[in-house]
């Protein structure tokens, strides 16, 4: 439950960050970059206080792929909003292109530096990690290549004449897609891995 | 969800001096998630990590760790 939460409520805001419903007093690729350090400093301190009160507080990767889930639904969102009200044929040098490569840049850049506020010294990954991963990338590996042959069919059956108009800046961002949606599979996959682990059994430790 | 290999972790580490998770954690060489996860008996480990966590008490794996009979 909490895992789709994030997600949505990530997916949310990057939508929010995309559409013009939202009069921002600054560009949106910088709101977007204040809430991305905001959220982190916040997950931060929270997981600080559940090690000091309660002891079950997520270790070092698991973190890693909370911050993952939340940035890649982001970003993710904030591409598939700009690109569904651009339509088709959004081309390379156009307004809608370049605030969308700013905003998305500008988000990534965001992305790495809340990941630095998260990120402890000591990383460390044992078998259980290592386990988690391999599950879920086997997964999402699936996941992948069912979007990329549907996209392909989809393309390779599509009359010359509906493909026209979909420019080669908007293919591209579909692909890019795919390869967002299987990342946002391996991210859940593993912090449901996680959490199916860890129920029980926390002590004072 | 739990796996079919119990152990006797919890009850090891209160009968060496109280070790806390975080310190056999550490003694082992996983993180603290994974001890919880062994002691609530939601994970199977390794053989290898199986003989570093009786090692870490002088115990045989046999010991350590045991086949649940449903």
């Amino acid at each position: 439950m909490r895992i789709v939460l994030v997600m949505l409520l990530s997916a949310a805001v990057g939508a929010l960050l995309a559409g013009p419903w939202v009069d921002w007093p600054m560009h949106e690729g910088y709101v977007g970059v204040l809430l991305m350090l905001s959220a982190a400093l916040a997950m931060r301190h929270h997981w600080q206080r559940r090690a000091e009160t309660r002891g079950d507080e997520p270790g070092e990767p698991e973190r890693e792929v909370w911050h993952g889930l939340a940035s890649t639904s982001l970003i993710g969102a904030q591409i598939a909003t700009t690109l569904f009200l651009a339509g088709p044929g959004l081309a390379l040098h156009s307004p809608q292109a370049h605030q969308l490569g700013r905003t998305t840049w500008t988000l990534i850049a965001g992305a790495v530096a809340s990941w630095f506020i998260l990120h402890r010294r000591e990383v460390q990954r044992d078998e259980r990690d290592r386990a988690i991963v391999t599950q879920a990338n086997r997964v999402s590996g699936h996941v992948l290549a069912a979007l990329i042959v549907v996209l392909a069919v989809t393309l390779g059956f599509t009359p010359p004449e509906r493909l026209a108009p979909m420019s080669h800046v908007f293919l591209a961002h579909l692909l890019l897609l795919t390869l967002v949606i299987a990342s946002l599979v391996s991210h859940a996959l593993q912090l449901w891995g996680y959490r199916r682990d860890a129920q029980f059994g926390v002590d004072a430790a | 969800m739990s796996v079919p290999i119990g152990n006797h972790l919890r009850r090891l580490r209160f009968d060496h001096g109280e070790m806390t998770q975080d310190a056999l954690a550490r003694a082992a060489g996983v993180t603290r998630q994974t001890v919880i996860a062994l002691e609530a008996g939601r994970y199977a480990p390794s053989l290898e990590l199986a003989f570093r966590l009786a090692r870490v008490f002088g115990k045989r794996v046999d010991e350590v760790f045991f086949w649940r009979d449903d």
